[in-house]
């Protein structure tokens, strides 16, 4: 009876444009293949219901700005939590005791001065009527308190500023450092050392209570976070009510809507958008060299990468003037040393150079010297048995890093070698985890301005980020020295000495040095960019209606 | 009747337990330790002993159909875990996206039926004339062109040419039509397609022969006979067209920044976020499923045919 | 009518097979034919509009994108046809074997494609790739995931509707055994439904399989594959929209023509198809 009825011969409507094969199916096949206008009409019932979000309201000003994961991506807002201090600084929300101006010399901020009492003791200020935003008052004890939750919760914390102890007594903190540390107050600057409640419960989504000029409303993990004005804030009641910052990781969406005005600013800003801007002249656009940089970092526990010629062969391979040039369309410097040159410490004058330009066909010799060759024909060289292929990993979302990777995959297919790509959001997992040969990354160098950030951070045997398993004593030994050092002179000799041994090593390749760009509509005003890139929405940011 | 009913309802719960089973396998075989997911708080190494312990925890160290067990359990009472990304409950992030996907999708197919189904008989009704053909290569198009390039094209055209809507779906209501109008297009040229050919079909039928022959006007026969009896299969197609508006969803929501369940999904996917992408997949199925199930029902008493072998 | 019809349909057939036949060409014969490197960049030429010299202009890291277009045929290609063709012999093979015997073979195979069939069909695949990483070699599985379920339910549903058909009866009854019955007069007449499903299905494989290469599922580099490439090419959609109108463009004339291939197929071989 149902085989004759008029539905069968649709239910044979497979996917595509099948239709009528006049075949019959059994019942309980077509019991399961029906289905419904209700199902239909419900939906669209509930949509008409549904609220969607609608942000703006009446009189109030309202600042929106978007940028990629790398810029917006925080986990949770708490400052102590892995890397998310560093983004609740970019926000607004978290304040330290020093601020890094352009020149990368910290100036007070939340605290009001110090005084060096001797080479391991320091004696802070604390601004005085400063509160949280749940109203606590910040004293010494609380700064205290904070660090010491920072200090237990994350590992970075001692390596960022290794703190013997503490001692607070009313708004004066006096901390002790376990060796002579003359960067103190750069460390102190490093939003790790963001000042927050610790007393306050931990809220699972708006994190913990910080003094800055904006305080979250609402917060999606990678997504975007709503934030009002902190009516309180102690350096001036910020000019806008509302904050909105959003995560875009479609770099054209994110360009198109700042052209339509839906959104008021584009936080490092990707290079391939400053085409679309140039000629724009309700855009601006506003660059200032960052210690950002783009560089390699090879796994030294991986065979493949072990031979010191197979990396220099690499290096070889990248041409790192055009990449600035056509990939940053200007707005980035190529490296050869480490450093960027705007760095007292970053000059490569005097010193000796492994890598001195693009050269496929020198680094093709220098294999072929070092012993490899194609012995089966597959096109991939090959030495002792084992291919040279290696296994590179980087950002999903970062456009530069994946240029730059299509450029080397390339050039090495180029002379034989062959390498796999794999792509993530966050490159946590995958570099602890030893799952790669080399690693396409971007780091901020310096961006407490100190040379001893990145020294610590990465080149020393056993320092926090230091995926490659680098070790090299005699960097260890330098670091040491640099960190007892005082004089400024002496510092960067040091610190250049450094970068000598980590050019010669060539366990980590520096590409290029980035600007960091920010365009904004010609609305925005009180808005300037910060070269470390600890700082984006201060209270002064205005726009006009 | 009741018989029937129980009948329907152990064959979904067998398909319940093979929808949940197979999305348990998925991100069975997916890499990774849970147990370090969970406990790596950014920055900190964890010891062996805690991840172990935490193992024994989960009973990650217990046979599959085991862990199957626990993980069936908590998905009854609503735990899906936590995802690895943001640690908040798999199902409160669901339950937060879901509204606007579902409101997407409504939209989406109000306007794959406003357009699609009067565009569809009217082609049956025109066969191949002039109006059929010029709506035939429009369908052919819009087939053939993958819905990214066309939400790229209509962001390039209705938000930054003609500045018309929003390039950014969350930020007003404005945002959902760009979304909505790609996703019904594409699947309105399928749409159309199919109903105009069940009509013809339905056109060819002997019944009709007889009211021809009485000299009942052609246009009287398509609206009065024709129509009516076609209901049926094109009721069908909504259900089908469901399966591939929450699809498609996946790749327009992630263009246009709407905060639904596919972006959701992609998102989860680039993080290699497993929880979550399990979560969504199964909770995708069984709202597939639950919506099926009502709809067999539902169908038993729009045809008289079903419904009277069912009394 | 009908007859014309049917003239008219293998006119279509014929046209679409030699377009068909160019198309297998250019993918296969193409790439050693093109003036550029497809993957080496050339820096200084990045971001050219459309020239003599660079036909469809250079991308941004200035390879020539008329031969990436070329050289990402055959993944468009490699990729759809491999999944059509698994789907098509599993299905087939699984279909007919439920059909044929019955019993608790055809209830447990009918079981499964049942549960595959309660997931949304992109979102399976989705899942499936997600799962288990991005490649080429996955993207192909998850859609085979997806596909399979149709030729499975198809094959079946043919196959039960001949078994009692009166030949085949009375081939029974003059002896035949099961597998020459099998093999002589239930396949031959499954195969050719499915074929058509199959060379229907071509062009939305291929689209679902941009569809996750754009997810950044799919295809990974540096294949040049079509929906990678959009992907990518987006970022330029301002400045050098030459990229993604040209990849995009070919992705829409091979599914054009394969829909068209699918569909004067139909209608040649079946004349009771509308559409």
């Amino acid at each position: 009876m149902i085989k004759d009825s008029t539905s069968d011969k649709v239910l044979t409507v497979i996917k595509d444009s099948t239709v009528d094969k006049n075949l019959t199916l059994d019942k309980e096949e077509l019991l399961m293949k029906n289905k419904v206008i209700a199902l239909a009409l419900c939906t669209a019932l509930t949509a008409s219901a549904l609220p969607v979000n609608v942000f703006a309201e009446e009189g109030q000003k309202t600042f929106t700005a978007g940028a990629t994961t790398g810029f917006f991506g925080a986990e949770s807002l708490d400052v102590a939590y892995n890397w998310d201090g560093w983004i609740m600084s970019i926000y607004g929300i978290s304040e330290n005791l020093f601020r890094l101006d352009e020149n990368y010399v910290p100036q007070p901020w939340l605290a009001e001065s110090y005084e060096n009492v001797d080479e391991l003791t320091w004696k802070f200020n604390i601004r005085e009527g400063v509160t949280f935003s749940d109203g606590n008052p910040v004293t010494a004890e609380a700064v205290k308190k904070c660090f010491e939750r920072t200090y237990e919760q994350n590992e970075r914390a001692s390596s960022t500023l290794d703190i013997a102890s503490m001692e607070a007594e009313g708004q004066v903190l006096t901390i002790k450092t376990s060796a002579p540390n003359p960067t103190i107050l750069n460390d102190l600057c490093d939003p790790l050392m963001g000042i927050y409640d610790a007393d306050a419960q931990v809220d699972p989504e708006l994190g913990v209570p910080c003094t800055g000029p904006f305080v979250a409303t609402s917060f999606t993990a990678m997504t975007e976070v709503s934030m009002v004005k902190n009516e309180n804030y102690w350096g001036g009641e910020p000019k806008v009510d509302k904050v909105e910052l959003k995560i875009i990781d479609d770099t054209e969406a994110l360009n198109m809507a700042l052209q339509n005005g839906e959104i008021d600013l584009i936080a490092q800003l990707p290079a391939a958008g400053t085409a679309v801007f140039a000629d724009n002249e309700d855009i601006v656009m506003e660059s200032k060299t960052s210690t950002r940089a783009n560089f390699l970092a090879y796994n030294m526990k991986h065979a493949v990468v072990e031979d010191a010629a197979v990396r220099k062969a690499i290096g070889m391979c990248v041409d790192r003037e055009a990449f600035a040039d056509v990939v940053y369309n200007g707005y980035a410097t190529p490296s050869y040393g480490v450093y960027p040159e705007s760095l007292p410490y970053g000059s490569t004058e005097g010193m000796e150079l492994t890598v001195t330009g693009y050269d496929s066909e020198g680094a093709a010799a220098l294999l072929a010297d070092a012993g490899y060759e194609d012995t089966d024909g597959d096109g991939i060289l090959d030495k002792d048995g084992e291919p040279l292929s290696l296994h590179a990993i980087t950002y999903s979302y970062n456009t530069e890093c994946l240029q730059l990777a299509d450029m080397i995959q390339a050039e090495l297919a180029g002379i034989g070698v062959e390498m796999t790509l794999e792509t993530y959001d966050v490159l946590d997992d995958p570099l602890a985890n030893d799952e790669f040969d080399l690693a396409i990354l971007s780091h901020a160098m310096a961006p407490t301005g100190s040379s001893q950030y990145f020294i610590s951070m990465l080149f020393e045997s056993d320092s926090s980020e230091n995926m490659a398993h680098y070790s090299n004593e005699e960097v260890d030994a330098l670091s040491d020295k640099l960190k007892a050092t005082f004089d400024e002179e002496e510092r960067n000799t040091i610190a250049k000495d450094v970068c000598q041994q980590v050019i010669s090593d060539k366990v980590y390749d520096f590409i290029v040095h980035q600007q960091l760009i920010c365009a904004y509509s010609d609305k925005v005003t009180g808005f300037e960019v910060n070269p470390s890139e600890y700082y984006l929405i201060t209270n002064t940011i205005d726009i006009a209606e | 009747m009741i018989k029937r009913l129980m009948h329907s309802l152990v064959q979904t719960l067998i398909l319940v337990i093979g929808i949940t089973f197979l999305s348990f396998t998925l991100s069975y075989l997916s890499p990774g330790d849970p147990a370090e997911q969970m406990l790596k708080k950014g920055g900190m190494m964890v010891s062996e002993e805690a991840l172990q312990k935490k193992r024994e925890e989960l009973g990650l160290d217990k046979p599959m159909l085991i862990q199957y067990g626990i993980w069936l359990k908590n998905l009854v009472k609503g735990d899906l875990g936590n995802s690895y990304k943001s640690r908040k409950a798999v199902a409160g992030e669901l339950a937060r996206t879901l509204p606007n996907t579902a409101a997407l999708a409504g939209l989406s197919m109000l306007l794959v039926i406003v357009i699609a189904t009067p565009v569809g008989i009217l082609c049956a009704h025109d066969q191949n004339g002039v109006f059929d053909n010029i709506w035939r290569a429009v369908t052919y198009l819009f087939s053939s062109l993958p819905s990214f390039f066309v939400s790229l094209l209509f962001m390039y055209i209705f938000a930054l040419r003609l500045k018309w809507l929003p390039v950014i779906g969350s930020n007003s209501w404005k945002g959902i039509i760009m979304p909505a109008l790609v996703l019904s297009l594409t699947l309105s040229s399928w749409y159309i397609r199919q109903v105009r050919a069940i009509v013809l079909r339905e056109m060819e039928r002997g019944y009709l022969d007889g009211l021809r022959s009485r000299g009942i006007p052609q246009r009287r026969i398509l609206f009065r006979h024709v129509l009516k009896n076609c209901m049926l299969p094109l009721v069908t197609l909504f259900g089908i067209s469901l399966g591939n508006m929450m699809g498609g969803a996946t790749i327009v929501e992630s263009i246009f920044s709407w905060p639904g369940v596919g972006k959701l999904a992609v998102d989860s996917i680039t993080a290699r976020d497993y929880p979550m992408i399990q979560g969504y997949v199964v909770w995708m199925a069984l709202i597939f499923l639950v919506i099926n199930f009502l709809v067999d029902w539902s169908y038993r008493f729009l045809d008289p045919r079903v419904r009277r072998e069912a009394a | 009518m009908k007859k014309k019809n049917k003239r008219k349909a293998r006119r279509w057939l014929i046209f679409s097979l030699a377009l068909l036949a160019v198309l297998f060409a250019v993918a296969f014969i193409g790439p050693s034919l093109i003036p550029h490197q497809p993957f080496k960049p050339n820096m200084r030429n990045a971001l050219q509009p459309p020239s003599a010299e660079y036909l469809f202009g250079t991308d941004n890291l200035g390879r020539c994108v008329f031969c990436r277009v070329i050289a990402g045929a055959s993944t468009s290609l490699f990729s759809a046809l491999a999944v059509v063709g698994i789907v098509f012999a599993a299905g087939t093979v699984l279909g007919v074997a439920a059909g044929f015997t019955g019993g608790v073979l055809d209830h447990i195979i009918m079981k499964i494609s049942l549960i595959f069939q309660a997931f949304p069909s992109f979102i399976l695949a989705v899942a499936v790739a997600g799962i288990l990483g991005n490649g080429l070699k996955n993207g192909i599985i998850s859609l085979c995931a997806v596909y399979w379920v149709t030729y499975c339910r198809l094959a079946r549903s043919l196959t039960v509707s001949l078994r009692d058909m009166p030949y085949i009866r009375a081939a029974r009854i003059c002896g035949a055994g099961k597998i020459s019955i099998l093999f002589k007069y239930v396949l031959p007449n499954v195969v050719a439904p499915v074929l058509v499903t199959a060379a229907l299905d071509v062009g939305s494989v291929i689209l679902s399989m941009a569809g996750l290469s754009f997810l950044g599922l799919g295809a990974v580099r540096p294949t040049a594959e079509w929906g990678a490439v959009m992907s990518e090419a987006k970022d330029y959609l301002q400045t050098a929209p030459w990229i993604i109108v040209f990849n995009g463009a070919a992705l829409f004339v091979v599914v054009t023509i394969f829909n068209l291939f699918g569909d004067s197929l139909r209608d040649v071989l079946d004349t009771n198809a509308e559409i």
